[in-house]
């Protein structure tokens, strides 16, 4: 079987956990609990290990989604996680800037460790004081001199909106070579 | 949607990467909203920038910051410096048009500029209030006026909004507010940036020519014979600037730099290029992609 593997990545409360629950054919294996830092100032539970969905297409091929925590210091999970995907989403709050550095230091420490094809989506857009795409893209660390990767809007609440970001992701991935 | 927020949430030397890298125009308002403040705090700060470049501050409680410093200094008379202004060009800086017609010198402007900047270094030590920064050309839309640059109150010198944020915090006192953010001990640094002239001071050069994500602030602390207190809050001056971000220590069985990489050009086109990334080459096949993307296009 050929089983294609993803990341979900981003800070807490960016959306990953609702993001493959929306659109995994299987209950999402739950590995949230009840947050006692101060995430809990943010939502009552969140996730300690990751959450996995899957896609199947046919007998012979399949997706996995990993979902990483979101904890805003370095986790080991996130180095398993990261060394075991083709691609990844990076997912980023739009409306909280205070999570705009932890979501860079996120991206650097994977791209301290792999190179591999990937999108930033930008969640609660139209949230009260969201941000620009453009300047959340310079808060980011992207600039004229650095090239960005592909920014999508989404909803991880909407299953459409969801699958369009994956195609996008996919699009990203048909860029680079592929067997 | 400008760019908005409060300094709990952002801080401004973040506020001042954006706007650089961004290469932006236009205004940042600034109020304080904490209590203690001393005087030269209080009122709404107006700073502004143009491509990326600090330019001038307004303080709402001092509209003509400008021409009641070159008075006080005693440089030109209040009634000819009346006429001065009344002849500059609308949209000339006030300091250019004054040296243009040497009634100033290049020194006197500089001071007057330094005392610019001085203000702004200022609003660095204030960790509670509100920011918003309006492009001009936003802000013309949005009020439907003609609003230009505060050429009254514009030396003509400019100085890049990182360099402002590093003078900044090169004399910053208030850490305890940045405790949460503080690079760790174990951690290492990676650059963000292949290149910049910035001008650093010797250990934020070092920090730059050796952030490959292989030297802890610790050892860096130890090679360099200075407190591991210095190095963090340098390392994130540099963290907020956007030009090094806080990664795991890697190891790579690399010698550490001697100390006289100090003296070397401040650019980081000079420093080691190591790299821990390995380019990973997709196992997924066309079949499974164009199958999956049909998929998600046909069922969602």
């Amino acid at each position: 079987m050929e089983i294609f593997k993803i990341a979900v990545t981003g800070n807490v409360g960016a959306g990953k956990t609702t993001f493959i629950r929306t659109i995994s054919e299987t209950k999402v294996v739950d590995t949230e609990r009840r947050a006692t830092d101060e995430t809990s100032l943010l939502k009552e539970n969140t996730t300690v290990a990751f959450d996995f969905g899957r896609i199947t297409l046919n007998p012979e091929q399949v997706l996995y989604m990993y979902g990483t925590p979101g904890q805003s210091r370095f986790d080991f999970m996130w180095e398993i996680v990261i060394n075991q995907v083709e691609a990844y989403v990076l997912l980023v709050a739009a409306h909280r800037p205070e999570d705009f550095r932890g979501a860079r230091r996120i991206l650097t420490f994977i791209n301290q460790r792999v190179q591999i094809p990937m999108i930033i989506g930008l969640t609660h857009t139209d949230c009260e004081g969201a941000w620009q795409k453009e300047d959340i893209i310079l808060a980011l660390g992207f600039s004229a001199n650095k090239e960005c990767p592909p920014v999508v809007q989404v909803n991880p609440e909407n299953p459409g909106s969801v699958a369009q970001s994956l195609v996008v992701l996919l699009e990203e991935l048909m860029s680079v070579s592929v067997v | 949607m400008a760019i908005s927020g409060t300094l709990e949430a952002f801080s401004l030397p973040e506020v001042f990467q954006i706007i650089e890298s961004g290469h932006k125009s236009g205004m940042l308002t600034f109020k304080s909203s904490s209590k203690d403040l001393s005087i030269d705090l209080n009122g709404t700060f107006e700073l502004w920038f143009e491509k990326g470049n600090f330019i001038s501050i307004i303080n709402s409680l001092d509209y003509q910051f400008l021409i009641n410093e070159i008075i006080k200094r005693g440089w030109i008379d209040a009634r000819n410096l009346f006429k001065t202004t009344q002849l500059c060009p609308t949209n000339q800086a006030l300091g250019t048009y004054i040296k243009q017609q040497q009634l100033l010198n290049e020194s006197q402007i500089d001071s007057l500029f330094k005392m610019q900047t001085d203000m702004a270094i200022k609003l660095f030590n204030v960790d509670r209030g509100w920011f918003r920064f309006e492009d001009l050309e936003q802000i013309n839309i949005n009020t439907k006026e003609q609003k230009t640059f505060p050429w009254s109150e514009m030396t003509g010198q400019k100085k890049k909004a990182t360099e402002l944020s590093l003078e900044a915090m090169r004399i910053f006192s208030n850490w305890s507010r940045f405790t949460n953010e503080m690079p760790a001990h174990n951690c290492g640094l990676q650059r963000l940036i292949n290149h910049c002239n910035l001008h650093f001071n010797s250990l934020e050069e070092y920090l730059c020519n050796t952030a490959d994500g292989s030297i802890s602030l610790h050892k860096i602390a130890q090679k360099m014979e200075v407190s591991i207190e210095r190095v963090q809050r340098t390392a994130l001056s540099m963290i907020l600037a956007g030009l090094l971000e806080e990664v795991p220590e890697v190891s790579l069985n690399v010698n550490m730099p001697a100390n006289n990489t100090f003296n070397q050009p401040s650019n980081f086109t000079e420093a080691k290029n190591i790299s821990v990334k390995t380019k990973k080459k997709s196992k997924v096949s066309n079949s499974l992609i164009n199958n999956l993307a049909n998929f998600l296009k046909s069922n969602f």
